[in-house]
């Protein structure tokens, strides 16, 4: 930025809190009409007192008249009384250490203690449950493909072996008949298993099934103008990063997602839809979709929270 | 005995003080942390800290004098501690799960919904600059004086939030 620029944005601040003098405004003005980049990211005049009338708006709007003198009144006998429980808790804490302190140097330990009772007192008797190890690999899973449809885009990742990197994935156009198709000619390449056939069939049905005859009339009355959750960036912008056991496992399969979005355009939570049937899949593809960020539903022009579908399809192979 | 009276006089006229100083400014200032921090019921948290502060400020010394600005100062110094905590708390996932919607009627207005998408973008110190002048309607040099900065960086600061306001009413337009 220029130091004309940056005069020029201070100018129109001064202009926005209406504090700009005639000769500073004829200043702002001389140097918009020779900066095409200035109009664009401040604006004229007009358009920056536009923008600050929706601050005198919303501040005109409030009725909250809060009272914090009752309040206000006891918080500092509050206080007090906060302080003292800290206290006595911290005292109690120390006195129970203190006591299992001394039980440990007297008896050696508690467990060598329920053993001693275990073995002198025949009333009880001390079983110890052994269970099995818990399987470190990841299994995979059986999961049955959703009932519902999916209005999914397919990305396909595709895991080299001596390259310890994914690709990028490879977008598809957005339209779900176009997706769906796609998905169909990588997915029969590959052999699919009848998981896959079944959720591709779910797909299709999705991208091609008419819209029941009274929810169109309905929609035709009022149409509200609905606008999907995006992540910012383009289809692009979520890039799983699995880590180095999916390379080593060659794992493969197709992991459908859900990430709720809410009306900032933040992730709230990511939900496996479909599992691609190995678990280091599944959480690179909700790691990388709970990083991007998201242009919020909206409805009417209004941000609302919403769900944002997606799938990624990891392909191994064996590179060169 | 003298010594004695005349504290308690002191204490009278200092709660005194203080009192007015809440009838006049609790709305104000309740007002413009709950947009600092986007909840009202931490911004009330704040307002009461603001009043004691204040207060046990006039109980150490009586003769001085406490403007408006030194409350806003206050204010929006205990904002951007509050913002800084809960961007670190931010990062757990259970803050996830706290209800941004319970807002009152009043909040949401079109201008208001959009003023308060815009200053959830802005960092603190344009958020402040941009509340303190064109929501409170102090002057940039009041508000600079406040802030700790020249009058010029709060227009740019001003500016600066302009622009992210202009993306989000065209967004949600």
């Amino acid at each position: 930025m220029s130091q004309e620029c940056g005069r020029a944005e201070i100018l129109a601040g001064a202009v926005a809190l209406g504090e700009a003098t005639d000769t500073e405004r004829d200043s702002y003005r001389r140097h918009l009409a020779e900066c095409r980049r200035c109009i664009g990211r401040f604006g004229g005049e007009r358009e920056i007192e536009r923008v600050m009338r929706t601050v005198a708006l919303a501040r005109d709007a409030e009725t909250w008249q809060p009272d914090v003198r009752g309040t206000l009144a006891n918080a500092p006998l509050l206080r007090r009384r906060r302080w003292t429980a800290a206290i006595l808790a911290a005292g109690a804490t120390l006195a129970f250490a203190a006591a299992a302190f001394a039980l440990v140097v007297r008896t050696g330990s508690p467990l060598a203690a329920s053993r001693q009772v275990a073995s002198s007192n025949p009333v009880f008797r001390v079983e110890l449950e052994r269970r099995p190890p818990v399987a470190t690999q990841p299994r995979p899973q059986t999961h049955a493909a959703p009932d519902r449809g999916l209005v999914v885009v397919h990305n396909v990742v595709t895991l080299t072996r001596p390259v310890v990197r994914a690709q990028a994935p490879v977008a598809h156009p957005k339209p779900a008949a176009a997706a769906a198709a796609a998905v169909a000619t990588t997915v029969a390449a590959l052999g699919p298993s009848a998981r896959d056939e079944r959720s591709i069939a779910a797909m299709q049905t999705v991208a091609s099934a008419p819209l029941p005859a009274e929810r169109a009339e309905s929609m035709a009355v009022v149409p509200p103008v609905v606008r999907e959750v995006a992540p910012v960036g383009g289809d692009g912008a979520i890039v799983p990063h699995p880590s180095a056991i999916a390379y080593d496992e060659d794992a493969q399969g197709t992991t459908a997602f859900d990430v709720a979005v809410d009306d900032s355009g933040n992730p709230t939570k990511c939900t496996i839809t479909k599992t691609s049937g190995y678990l280091v899949l599944d959480v690179a593809v909700c790691k990388a979709a709970m990083r991007a960020r998201y242009v919020p539903r909206t409805v009417n022009g209004r941000a609302t929270a919403g769900v944002y579908h997606d799938a990624f399809t990891f392909r191994a192979s064996q590179g060169e | 005995m003298d010594e004695v009276v005349r504290r308690a006089g002191d204490a009278g006229a200092v709660a005194a003080r203080v009192d007015a100083m809440v009838r006049e400014y609790q709305t104000k200032l309740a007002r413009y942390l709950r947009r600092m921090v986007g909840d009202a019921e931490v911004a009330l948290d704040l307002t009461q800290d603001v009043f004691l502060s204040a207060f046990r400020m006039l109980d150490a010394d009586p003769q001085r004098e406490l403007s408006a600005g030194w409350l806003y100062r206050a204010a929006t110094n205990g904002a951007i501690s509050y913002l800084r905590r809960r961007k670190i708390v931010r990062m757990l996932p259970l803050d996830r799960d706290v209800d941004r919607t319970a807002w009152r009627i009043d909040e949401r207005t079109a201008a208001s919904v959009d003023l308060q998408a815009a200053l959830a973008r802005l960092p603190a110190d344009q958020s402040a600059a941009v509340l303190l002048t064109s929501y409170a309607g102090y002057s940039s040099h009041e508000a600079a004086e406040m802030l700790g900065t020249t009058a010029d960086a709060v227009r740019q600061r001003v500016c600066r939030a302009m622009r992210v306001l202009r993306t989000v009413m065209k967004e949600s337009s």
